[in-house]
């Protein structure tokens, strides 16, 4: 197999500010022309560790290599890197032209090659004839692709992008999620993705780095940190979740059951917790259903709670027997099949949709 | 309706103070001087009577007398020399209270600024006599230092002038800097950093630009000022520098001829506006692009 080459390779990386672990001993592997995410709260590093990728941050501690070459010590001008700010920070004295133009001209590309490639940027983003018009007569959307094109025409070896979509409303920024992975698709650029929207890190990313408190927790796929989550927090954190807190018992093979105080669920068992360890059962609101459900290991009884239409899905809750809340979220697959609430329903999902983690200890 | 227009009445009353303070104190005075410009200089007992009629020649005195222009030209550079040094020493003072220092340091740093300008400006225009005369702080400094045998006189110098009235008007263009450096969005440095911009480029791309407008208003006010003003030239250059206000007071006071004096008046006051309309006209386009931003 042809490994891919690295572009951005993170060795041990700390940053600490005083006592503060801002970014602790964070490694990572970013391939040629990924589209890799970090997924975090606010305030757990991820734009720290963006920064030290552009060099405008030193690291306390560890390496950066950016193409193969260890970039300590040189300043963001110099580094094959290009960032796109989260309010963009697009030139407001210069005009739409001039804005995609800077970064050739300060690597003195003459003025000819210079409105050849910047028109060929205006066409990538979809704005050609929109040279002479200025930043501020820009919509939102048009705003965001003129800084991809700025931050793109000086070919970067991986463009940084600080949570870009964050000032947009709702359906631009699903508008612009389809743009951003197809104008990544076009150029091949590596892109890191800095967000704190796990809807967004999903949809668009090759792979995810869920970030926590200055370390990360899982990298993997969307579907890695999705499906098959390492710890509780990448659990919660992406996406909805479920969780009955219990006691590992009978271990069988791939399987464990758990003594919850609703009763024995059955689930994966991915981290091989041994019986009589304390552990929580995950389960997403999706993959339980209401209804008898033959030959589903797992069964509970409740009383459905509030139901929210929401169109896609209606989202209900069910309270247990014991008083814990589960949280569903049915397929809308008809006006007939909408639940009433205060309804008696059993509620089932399958072992293999359900997988434990060990409990956190704090 | 009836609230509006009490409402206007009031205030129009409340303008009334404002307007007379304008009218009596400003426009009139200023119509009387133009009137005494535009009138020979008679014996007293002359004045009203029919040899008092209007005349040009005290503006084409100015004109014709060649050392009255060399005043008003060195005046004009001198004044433009000012504001040039003041943006020079302003601006990375401007920088760092805007862009590096924060919080209580900022405000420490600002009122130790302003505070030498609590004192009036003759008070401190003396302070400077004592730094620079022959017996002065700074000859003292350099004698003990081994660095000059004999005392240096740094008095009565244009040099000197230049410098004590950019230290005079510093402020004026130390604010507005600060003023618009303050709004600066440092992404923005960033950004040009991020695209290849050494620091002498984001300086000349990003930041004079953005300061601009500041530079602009403040550079006025010093020229402004700097032309218009009689006290730190009469006590930092004596007999040795001569600017122009200072002509115009010797025909007031020593000469009493006040019709050539107001004429001299109104002469400094179109040129150097006209001068600002110039300057003005050169970067309008960017003032204005400026403002709409």
């Amino acid at each position: 197999m042809v490994s891919t080459p690295l572009d951005v390779q993170l060795v041990d990386v700390t940053k600490r500010y005083g006592d503060l672990e801002a970014v602790r001993r964070v490694s990572l592997d970013v391939r040629h022309g990924e589209f890799h995410s970090i997924l975090g709260p606010s305030g757990c590093g991820k734009t720290t560790i963006l920064r030290m990728i552009a060099g405008f941050i030193e690291p306390t501690e560890g390496q950066i290599l950016i193409g193969g070459r260890d970039v300590l010590g040189v300043p963001p001008h110099r580094r094959p890197t290009s960032l796109v700010f989260q309010h963009l920070a697009l030139f407001p004295l210069m005009n739409v032209y001039d804005n995609i133009a800077f970064g050739l001209r300060m690597r003195g590309v003459d003025e000819r090659e210079t409105t050849r490639r910047v028109t060929e940027k205006l066409d990538l983003i979809n704005l050609l004839g929109y040279e002479r018009k200025r930043i501020d007569e820009l919509s939102g959307g048009e705003r965001q692709r003129v800084a991809i094109a700025r931050s793109l025409i000086i070919e970067p070896t991986v463009l940084l992008l600080d949570e870009p979509l964050g000032a947009l409303d709702l359906k631009l920024r699903e508008h612009m999620k389809e743009e951003l992975k197809a104008i990544q698709h076009r150029v091949g650029t590596t892109f890191i993705y800095i967000t704190h929207d796990q809807g967004e890190a999903l949809a668009m990313s090759d792979r995810i780095a869920v970030m926590r408190r200055g370390a990360f927790e899982q990298i993997g796929t969307p579907a890695d940190v999705y499906e098959r989550p390492d710890t509780p927090f990448v659990a919660y954190f992406v996406g909805e979740n479920n969780a009955f807190a219990g006691t590992a018992a009978t271990v069988d093979g791939e399987m464990a059951a758990l003594d919850a105080p609703v009763g024995r669920l059955w689930a994966r068992n991915p981290a091989r917790l041994a019986s009589g360890t304390r552990a929580l059962l995950f389960i997403r609101p999706e993959k339980v259903a209401i209804g008898a459900g033959d030959g589903v290991e797992n069964r509970l009884q409740g009383s459905l709670q509030e139901v929210y239409y929401e169109g896609l899905v209606v989202r209900t809750r069910v309270r247990l027997a014991e008083g814990t809340e589960l949280r569903l979220a049915l397929p809308n697959t008809g006006a007939s099949a909408l639940p009433q609430t205060g309804q008696p329903v059993t509620v089932t999902f399958a072992a293999h949709d359900a997988y434990l983690l060990p409990e956190p200890s704090v | 309706m009836t609230i509006r227009r009490r409402n206007a009445r009031t205030v129009g009353l409340l303008l009334i103070p404002v307007l007379a303070w304008v009218l009596l104190l400003l426009v009139i005075p200023q119509l009387r001087m133009l009137d005494i410009s535009l009138r020979f200089r008679l014996p007293f007992d002359q004045v009203g009577t029919a040899a008092d009629v209007h005349t040009l020649s005290n503006y084409i005195e100015f004109i014709q007398e060649p050392l009255y222009w060399k005043v008003f030209v060195k005046t004009i550079y001198a004044a433009l020399t000012i504001t040039v040094v003041s943006f020079i020493i302003a601006f990375p003072i401007a920088y760092y209270l805007a862009k590096v220092s924060s919080g209580s340091w900022r405000r420490r740093l600002l009122v130790l600024i302003l505070i030498p300008f609590w004192v009036n400006e003759i008070v401190r225009t003396f302070a400077w006599l004592l730094i620079l005369t022959e017996q002065g702080v700074l000859n003292q400094a350099l004698r003990a230092l081994g660095l000059i045998q004999d005392p240096v006189s740094y008095l009565y110098r244009d040099s000197t002038v230049t410098l004590g009235m950019a230290y005079a008007y510093m402020l004026f263009m130390l604010f507005p800097l600060f003023a618009v450096l303050d709004s600066l969005d440092f992404s923005l440095v960033e950004a040009a950093q991020d695209l290849g911009a050494g620091n002498a480029r984001v300086l000349r791309h990003v930041i004079l630009p953005h300061a601009l407008p500041g530079a602009i208003a403040g550079g006025i006010m010093v020229f402004m000022l700097s032309v218009g003003t009689y006290v730190v030239p009469d006590i930092l250059g004596g007999k040795g520098a001569i600017w122009f206000v200072q002509i115009i007071y010797r025909r007031f006071y020593d000469a009493l001829n006040w019709n050539l004096g107001s004429a001299f008046s109104f002469v400094l006051l179109a040129l150097s506006m006209g001068f600002v309309a110039i300057v003005l006209r050169i970067f309008g386009l960017s003032v204005r692009r400026a403002i709409r931003s």
